[in-house]
């Protein structure tokens, strides 16, 4: 075997097992996701396991704390950011297989190495930044839900809560489902709070 | 495999190549040093305009913590410009701390190794409190950044409580926001928690609810 066919069955193999660990830890995530819906009155909770249907279940969490329409609103903003997404992504993996890999491969043959791989390496991280331009819209929305179902359970440590699911992207929020999938929601709306004031 | 250098690709890194390049990284590099100045100054004359007393203090490690934490005393009274220096004290007393072992350590492990005298027991010696330190650090950098941004959050909160995510969330993502933040809430006045709160609740008992058809 080859330097060049080491490499790229090393690439093949290593995106393989991620890919594998990666479907485990997602299962884990909706499984969590779908339970803490389901026990905090989401309709069609089972939605969890598609993509724009997560962020119909997520919106529904969030309304419960303050009723903004997220349930239609992140929806359709994962929707859009989905649709425009998509064929950057698509494009990504077609030129990744075509040029990126070859490049890299062709990097252990010290004669390939130039002008066509910087060139190749450019394009590539122009369509990733682009791709994850467009995303920002979605990430902030997502959060912003993620912001108010933490509120509807602790409205005191929401912050702590937002500021590290930022940190530690997927774990955090998974950890605060489990520890608060049995204890009441609160509504924002001062009808539903308790409050000393006169009516 | 022939692992000898060759010369195939020597037009490739020549000046005339690599020119454009250095001249693009050159002014990305001009940008960001003039977007931090302007950063500092804006940020500045924010805290001057807020009416905060010893406001140049922002330019120092510590006091910088100091003055964020007057400005999130102003939606909650919790003290923040008292812990927050405390915090941000001991991180910066253990990078320090860190920075000055790291690099004695460094020192001593090129000179054992040029005189030919580390043993296995001498390197573990060196690496374990590397190691410790580097979680030390780490987690402490959590913890600063946790509280960072909570106290930035109640920074934007004094003036919009109902934007404060808003505008967290898109100074994580985007940092430059803060700056903005800072530039377009400069000349507005700060609120206290209860008193936003209370301007909210006010028109519900003034003003009669609307018609339901």
């Amino acid at each position: 075997m080859s330097d060049t066919e080491f490499f790229t069955s090393m690439i093949y193999v290593s995106a393989a097992i991620g890919a594998a660990i990666g479907i485990v830890i997602g299962a884990v995530i909706n499984i969590i996701t779908m339970l803490y819906a389901k026990k905090n009155g989401a309709r069609l909770y089972g939605l969890v396991w598609l993509p724009i249907g997560n962020a119909y279940v997520l919106g529904q969490l969030a309304d419960k704390f303050d009723d903004k329409k997220a349930r239609v609103k992140l929806t359709l903003v994962s929707l859009v950011t989905s649709l425009v997404q998509f064929p950057l992504v698509i494009y990504m993996y077609y030129f990744m297989f075509t040029d990126y890999i070859p490049a890299m491969t062709g990097l252990l043959d010290y004669n390939e190495l130039g002008g066509d791989y910087f060139t190749t390496m450019f394009t590539f991280s122009i369509i990733s930044t682009i791709a994850s331009l467009v995303s920002i819209p979605y990430i902030i929305y997502y959060y912003i839900t993620f912001y108010r179902i933490f509120s509807a359970k602790s409205p005191q440590n929401a912050v702590m809560w937002i500021v590290l699911s930022i940190l530690f992207t997927t774990i955090v929020p998974v950890i605060f489902m489990l520890v608060y999938m049995n204890k009441p929601s609160f509504s924002k709306n001062p009808q539903y709070a308790p409050t000393s004031e006169p009516r | 495999m022939d692992y000898s250098y060759s010369t195939t690709y020597s037009e490739e890194f020549s000046p005339a190549f690599f020119g454009p390049f250095f001249a693009f990284f050159i002014i990305i590099y001009l940008i960001i040093f003039a977007v931090s100045i302007a950063t500092i100054v804006i940020e500045l004359i924010y805290a001057k305009k807020q009416g905060i007393r010893n406001y140049g203090l922002l330019l120092l490690p510590i006091g910088r913590e100091y003055i964020m934490g007057q400005m999130a005393d102003v939606y909650e009274n919790k003290n923040a410009r008292k812990k927050f220096p405390i915090l941000g004290g001991i991180f910066y007393g253990v990078v320090l701390l860190g920075a000055i072992g790291l690099s004695i350590a460094l020192i001593t492990m090129t000179i054992s190794i040029d005189a030919g005298t580390l043993s296995d027991s001498s390197a573990v010696s060196l690496l374990v409190p590397m190691l410790i330190g580097y979680f030390v650090l780490f987690a402490l950098e959590i913890t600063y950044m946790v509280f960072y941004y909570i106290y930035l959050y109640r920074i934007f909160c004094a003036k919009n409580k109902n934007q404060g995510v808003m505008w967290l969330l898109l100074s994580i993502f985007i940092p430059f926001c803060q700056t903005i933040f800072f530039l377009v809430y400069m000349n507005k006045p700060s609120y206290s928690r209860a008193y936003q709160e209370a301007a909210e609740r006010q028109p519900i008992y003034q003003v009669p609810p609307p018609q339901q058809y």
